[in-house]
């Protein structure tokens, strides 16, 4: 009996232990993650930060300051370069490591060994894309100039002395959550991270819709609905500049066939949303008599931020911005004579290409007249608990196949596959142009800086103590003729392949234009003159509209007049578009008393996205179901993946074409008008908007229905930020949605004195335990900035809360 | 006597070894000392209670809850107090279990080796 007591306890304490040290479904191991030696109380920071420390570091060359500010923004002082980007590593990774990992495994398609089989769709497609090849072929770039190689190596360095340094107590509360170690930085990590950016701004595409849509309409309402110019546009190279080079010769375009597509898994769309503003004003317009330069790119909001703030001083630099957690050098930023910043420009760098196999064993394809060799990749993706799978990638000299259809058995058809032609496999060095532009002190190291980047191609706005300012839709742009790429091309004939490269010199730019400043907000890169095709649809140009008009009419502009533009909440949509749709409506349908109302309060908007305006919440549904009802019919449910026309192009029927085929409804019987669109849209945008939010009042305001707020990265309940009640829209030019919107705004004021203000939606700190995780929030949220402690030398000042001495 | 020892020993190996030393200690101490089984289970229950308690209040009133409220939300329980018991209770209960399982299995060796007396 005794026995059998000490024998059921022994089992009873055993399986105790089992449960308490190990995950179970979503909860972290219990007792080790509950024990306040070892588990999350342990990352729960003071307030003060301990105001001097002195740590010894090997691997340091030599004596390295880093001072923080108020902010816990790292001022980092060394020696030499490779000192600066060692500590660069070390002090982001102190701040953001469990970011840097999960990104650099996201990128990888490595998530499954953290979080088990629900993430092995995705691992999959991030493998079958190319990413792995892509981060290989890129540190290949990085390793061959000596200057980047030391600063990758540098910072990696960096990052692994913080690592070495961790007990399993001091590890990032999310490696306790999810239950695993950090693992070593390597240099490919850094190159992963720079794919992933370009795997968010250059990696969407719309070849399938397009494809599908001119199988099904035919190419006339391919060249009616989905033009390769706006209506209305606001070019970034102001339309009519001349080009003053002889561009070469483009390719001739081939004529090819489609092939059948069907597929299951959909690429990335694009989505409006990952945009961004940026300008810069010249002298002559401005209060001080020099330029000043604003930047404020949109991407998806989480905490901790993308964006991490640095100052590097060295006898070589001193910079200051934001930095990619993961990546060396700042990206956005300023040094004492110069100040530079991007925004996306979204020309076509992916292309699929329809593959014609020889046999179902997939080892040839047809190309150029001859069967080729198929190459293999095997990729092996570990899963939590131990199992593996193994995924076999097929590899044409286009690129991955990373769609390959079910073969039908009861066709004996040659199956078809798609490759993907993306400018992310090839070797590239991007860290370069930041290597230069960190250092760079007039035009000309600028336009030097620019040649040798890849992508993602982003707009380069710049300005200098010269007075200069300029502005280059930048990247390597494959050679195409005309369209090549709208829709997926035929892999087997070579005229379809990349020609080559427009030459980077000859990248659409801008120095100082007469109309006193350049800027872009991810609209077409120029008019239709530019001699080259690099995309036929860019973002809607209203944001655009609405900065030129602005900063045309504006004079003796400070930094002020300049944030206060980056929080303009205009919506140039509405303004095109509200009083036709208010005319349409049928007023004698409206019978509810919030109908009613609602039509009244639309009446009266001054088509100002504010966070107070019931307005804005009733105009954004309403253009929405709007547009979904003149284009749903024709888009959906045709037996293949489609999208809808530009909001340019249902602008230009809402207004000027309203006898448009297209209106009717082709689901109904009765031939319904535009009006009836308008009127029927109205009355159900009323109604959703009761249902969601309850009877018309306080609750229908724009900063309620949009509903901000900051997620965690992985989106762990209670590391999430507040709500935010804010204005701005997708259309407008502070572009904050939902979950998306301005992720760092900047303005610096260039002179003898550079002066400098930014803010991100965020904190330095990874850390959810820690004061500074999400600190600048509120500043960010009220549309203030904080001016950036730019330092000169290393004496502190009271804006300075400790110094680390680091020695070797 | 049980109790002391555990909360002392404890309190301090805690800083250099793994979580799971709370449950390793009881169930050693037990096998050497251990009287009656409720009292065995209370007093390691009691010392582990009392010792995470206390650390965990002193790291939430140090760092003004920052991080408590965070984690009580994650892990659904009501309050940063409420956080506070449960993991107490989590380390008291992993004491207490093994305490008592090093009784039982002192007691089934004594009866053993008694029988094998008498034989």
């Amino acid at each position: 009996m005794k026995i059998f007591k000490a024998i059921t306890l022994l089992v009873v304490s055993g399986a105790v232990f089992f449960v308490f040290n190990n995950k179970t479904g979503p909860l972290p191991p219990l007792g080790s993650f509950s024990s306040p030696y070892t588990g999350f109380w342990q990352n729960a920071e003071n307030r003060q930060i301990e105001k001097d420390l002195s740590l010894s570091l090997p691997g340091l060359k030599d004596e390295v300051s880093i001072l923080y500010d108020e902010n816990r923004v790292p001022h980092i002082f060394a020696k030499n370069d490779y000192d600066a980007y060692f500590t660069q590593g070390y002090v982001t990774a102190k701040d953001r490591l469990w970011q840097m990992d999960f990104q650099t495994r996201f990128a990888a398609g490595r998530i499954s060994e953290v979080v088990g089989e629900r993430a092995l769709e995705l691992d999959r497609y991030k493998r079958r894309t190319g990413m792995l090849l892509g981060a290989e072929q890129s540190l290949k770039g990085m390793m061959a100039n000596p200057k980047s190689k030391m600063v990758v190596e540098a910072y990696t360095a960096g990052i692994n002395a913080y690592i070495a340094s961790l007990k399993p107590k001091d590890f990032p509360i999310e490696f306790k959550i999810l239950d695993y170690k950090p693992e070593q930085w390597t240099l490919l990590k850094c190159a992963l991270l720079l794919k992933q950016m370009t795997s968010t701004l250059a990696g969407g595409s719309d070849d399938f819709y397009m494809t599908n849509i001119l199988k099904t309409y035919g190419p006339s309402v391919v060249k009616d609905l989905f033009r390769d110019y706006p209506f209305r546009e606001d070019p970034i190279i102001p339309a009519g500049t001349k080009w003053t080079f002889t561009p070469l010769k483009v390719p001739p375009t081939p004529s090819s066939f489609i092939a059948m597509m069907t597929d299951s898994i959909r690429p990335q769309e694009k989505i409006e949303g990952i945009g961004s503003n940026n300008w810069a004003v010249a002298g002559n317009k401005t209060a001080t008599g020099m330029p000043i330069l604003a930047n404020d790119p949109h991407l998806d909001l989480t905490l901790p931020s993308i964006w991490y703030q640095i100052q590097l001083i060295t006898p070589t630099m001193n910079v200051y911005g934001v930095s990619l957690p993961g990546a060396p050098h700042v990206i956005i930023g300023f040094n004492k004579n110069v100040s530079w910043g991007v925004t996306n420009v979204d020309a076509d760098v992916l292309d699929w290409y329809q593959i014609k196999f020889k046999d179902n064993k997939k080892e040839e394809y047809w190309w150029n007249n001859k069967w080729n060799k198929v190459t293999k990749r095997i990729e092996t993706i570990s899963i939590r608990g131990g199992k593996t799978l193994v995924d076999t990638i097929l590899f044409t000299h286009h690129g991955p196949i990373v769609y390959i259809d079910e073969q039908k058995p009861f066709k004996d058809n040659v199956p078809v596959g798609t490759a993907m032609r993306w400018i992310a496999h090839d070797q590239s060095d991007e860290l370069a142009t930041f290597y230069k532009l960190n250092r760079a002190k007039n035009y000309e190291d600028y336009r030097e800086a620019l040649k040798a980047y890849t992508a993602p191609a982003q707009n380069f706005v710049f300005a200098d103590n010269h007075n200069n300012i300029a502005i280059t839709p930048n990247g390597k742009y494959p050679l195409k003729w005309k369209e090549q790429g709208k829709f997926v091309l035929d892999g087997s004939d070579p005229n379809n392949d990349w020609q080559g490269w427009i030459p980077a010199e000859q990248n659409p730019t801008i120095k100082n234009p007469e109309r006193g400043f350049v800027s872009s907000a991810n609209q077409s890169s120029t008019d239709p003159t530019y001699p080259y095709y690099l995309n036929w649809e860019f973002a809607p140009y209203e944001r655009a509209a609405r900065i030129n008009r602005r900063l045309t009419q504006m004079n003796h502009i400070t930094v002020d007049s300049l944030r206060n533009l980056q929080n303009d909440n205009f919506s140039v949509q509405a303004e095109n578009l509200r009083t036709t749709m208010l005319s349409l409506v049928d007023q004698g349908q409206l019978k509810k008393k919030e109908e009613i109302e609602g039509f009244r309060i639309m009446n009266q908007w001054n088509n100002f996205y504010n966070a107070k305006e019931i307005a804005a919440s009733i105009f954004d549904l309403w253009y929405n179901q709007l547009n979904n009802s003149i284009w749903a019919d024709d888009f959906t449910d045709k037996g293949s993946i489609m999208r809808f026309p530009s909001r340019d192009r249902t602008t230009q029927i809402i207004l000027f074409e309203q006898n448009s085929k297209w209106v009717d409804n082709l689901s109904t019987p009765q031939k319904e008008t535009l009006a009836d669109l308008a009127t029927i849209s109205f009355i159900s945008t009323i109604d959703s908007l009761t249902k969601k939010q309850g009877p018309l009042g306080e609750k229908w305001q724009w900063g309620y229905v949009k509903d901000t707020q900051i997620a965690h990265l992985a989106k762990i309940p209670g590391f999430n930020s507040k709500h935010l009640f804010s204005g701005g829209s997708k259309g407008s030019v502070n572009a904050l949605n939902h979950n998306n919107g301005p992720s760092w705004r900047m303005v610096v004021q260039l002179g003898q004195k550079v002066k400098a203000f930014g803010v991100y939606p965020g904190g330095q700190s990874g850390n959810p335990g820690s004061w500074y995780y999400d600190n600048m929030i509120d500043t960010w949220s009220d549309g203030k900035l904080n001016e950036l402690v730019y330092l000169l030398n290393p004496t502190p000042d009271k804006r300075i809360i400790s110094t680390v001495k680091l020695k070797k | 006597m049980l109790f002391i020892l555990i909360l002392i020993i404890c309190t301090i190996l805690q800083f250099f070894t793994p979580w799971w030393v709370v449950m390793l200690v009881p169930f050693l101490l037990a096998l050497w000392k251990s009287e009656k089984a409720g009292r065995t289970f209370l007093e390691a229950f009691g010392a582990i209670f009392l010792c995470w308690l206390v650390y965990s209040f002193f790291i939430h009133f140090k760092t003004a809850g920052i991080l408590t409220s965070k984690v009580a939300e994650m892990l659904m329980v009501k309050s940063s107090m409420v956080l506070i018991a449960v993991t107490a209770i989590i380390g008291g209960l992993s004491a207490g279990l093994a305490a008592l399982t090093g009784y039982f299995c002192k007691k089934a060796f004594l009866s053993n080796s008694a029988e094998a007396k008498q034989a």
